[in-house]
């Protein structure tokens, strides 16, 4: 995605310059991708934590080597699978035979597994947190909820649901982020006590 | 620093846009601006819907700030100590020129002229040395060279004519009269005659 890659890159570019709090955007970004992705190599909670740990501090040790001839992302994404693999052949464990696809949904799979997900108490907090959202995003007004699912569910750019909604992309940005404001407001109080 | 539901819409939307890689530059630091636990913290919520948006699982949460802050107080104490070393670097070689030149002139000019006899005085003795220990060479050479009990004339060809005693040079003479009537008597006595003739001898 070409918007991504933009303001990615931007941040990047920050961080090149010396800006650590950028970089740690960066992190807070991409933090549940990339630990849901080693959690497809290292299985246990804690080890996974440790290897996107080293993953993130590594990317940040290269990122003067960082050109942006690749998304952000997809440069992340490399130096994760490279650690996970590495951390797996130091342990004497095999690492899988095909790497994971880059691929959202494969994910945040892995990422609920790492969750400790199968406990009672986690499972139903999972089940009240997800109720809640479906429920906040049902209540919202048809204009904001058509743009968050289209962004989300979609995966559309900002210009296409402009193009879409017949409207300035200005305006979906701030129907987006209202929505997710709306719906966060609402499943705060459980994402509280689910820590 | 105030919470961004609070006060920052702003913050907000910057936050929303740069979560879809839409954010422009005043966006950022807009962000930037902002307390990063509060940023994470809204980053989870987005994170959170967008997982329950996108496929049919069970939403999970609890990463919050640690992560983020553990990955930084990792990098910073690896700067420190790089930062550390390279002070501690430094220091030595400031202390090494600062001693130099915190010395006296005249101890510096003192020890500049007790170098330069030093010097001197290896220079002219080991040349001594060298050209003493080359003589003595030649002579052991020379020596050993001739020939005790064979005088032939190979090897007195080889010596210097001026340092032959007087013996070596009669023995010549008595060599030469020998080859001579040899070779009057005798055909074959010739070829002794030739070599002897063949080597020129002062007299």
């Amino acid at each position: 995605m070409p918007h991504e890659t933009s303001s990615d890159q931007a941040l990047v570019k920050r961080v090149q310059q010396g800006d650590k709090q950028a970089f740690d955007l960066l992190v807070a970004k991409y933090q549940y991708k990339v630990i849901g992705l080693i959690g497809r190599y290292v299985h246990d909670r804690s080890e996974a934590l440790d290897v996107a740990q080293d993953s993130f501090i590594k990317a940040y040790r290269a990122i003067g080597n960082f050109r942006g001839e690749s998304a952000f992302y997809t440069w992340l994404y490399r130096i994760a699978v490279n650690t996970a693999k590495n951390y797996l052949v130091s342990r004497s464990r095999r690492p899988p035979e095909s790497d994971v696809e880059l691929d959202n949904e494969e994910v945040f799979s892995a990422y609920e597994a790492l969750a400790d997900i199968d406990t009672p108490d986690a499972k139903l907090n999972s089940d009240r947190l997800e109720a809640a959202i479906h429920g906040a995003i049902k209540n919202l007004p048809e204009e904001l909820r058509s743009a968050l699912t289209l962004r989300e569910f979609d995966g559309l750019s900002y210009e296409d649901i402009a193009l879409i909604m017949s409207c300035p992309v200005g305006t979906v940005r701030s129907r987006i982020f209202r929505a997710r404001e709306a719906v966060e407001k609402h499943i705060r109080p459980l994402m509280d006590t689910g820590e | 620093m105030a919470a961004l539901n609070d006060h920052a819409p702003e913050s907000l939307s910057s936050l929303s846009a740069m979560f879809d890689g839409e954010a422009n530059e005043q966006d950022i630091d807009r962000i930037l601006k902002e307390d990063s636990a509060h940023i994470t913290k809204q980053l989870e919520g987005f994170h959170v819907i967008q997982q329950a948006l996108t496929k049919e699982s069970k939403v999970t949460v609890g990463l919050q700030d640690s992560f983020v802050s553990s990955i930084r107080a990792k990098i910073d104490a690896e700067d420190l100590a790089n930062q550390n070393d390279a002070d501690i670097k430094a220091d030595n070689v400031l202390s090494f020129s600062e001693g130099a030149q915190h010395k006296p002139a005249w101890k510096v000019m003192f020890s500049s002229v007790a170098v330069a006899a030093s010097v001197t005085f290896v220079v002219i003795f080991g040349g001594n040395l060298f050209l003493s220990s080359e003589t003595s060479n030649v002579n052991t050479l020379a020596e050993v060279s001739t020939p005790e009990g064979d005088e032939s004339v190979a090897a007195l060809a080889e010596l210097n004519k001026e340092a032959l005693p007087a013996d070596s040079i009669r023995l010549q003479h008595y060599l030469r009269q020998h080859a001579e009537q040899a070779a009057m008597t005798v055909g074959q006595g010739m070829i002794p005659m030739a070599r002897v003739v063949s080597y020129p001898v002062e007299e």
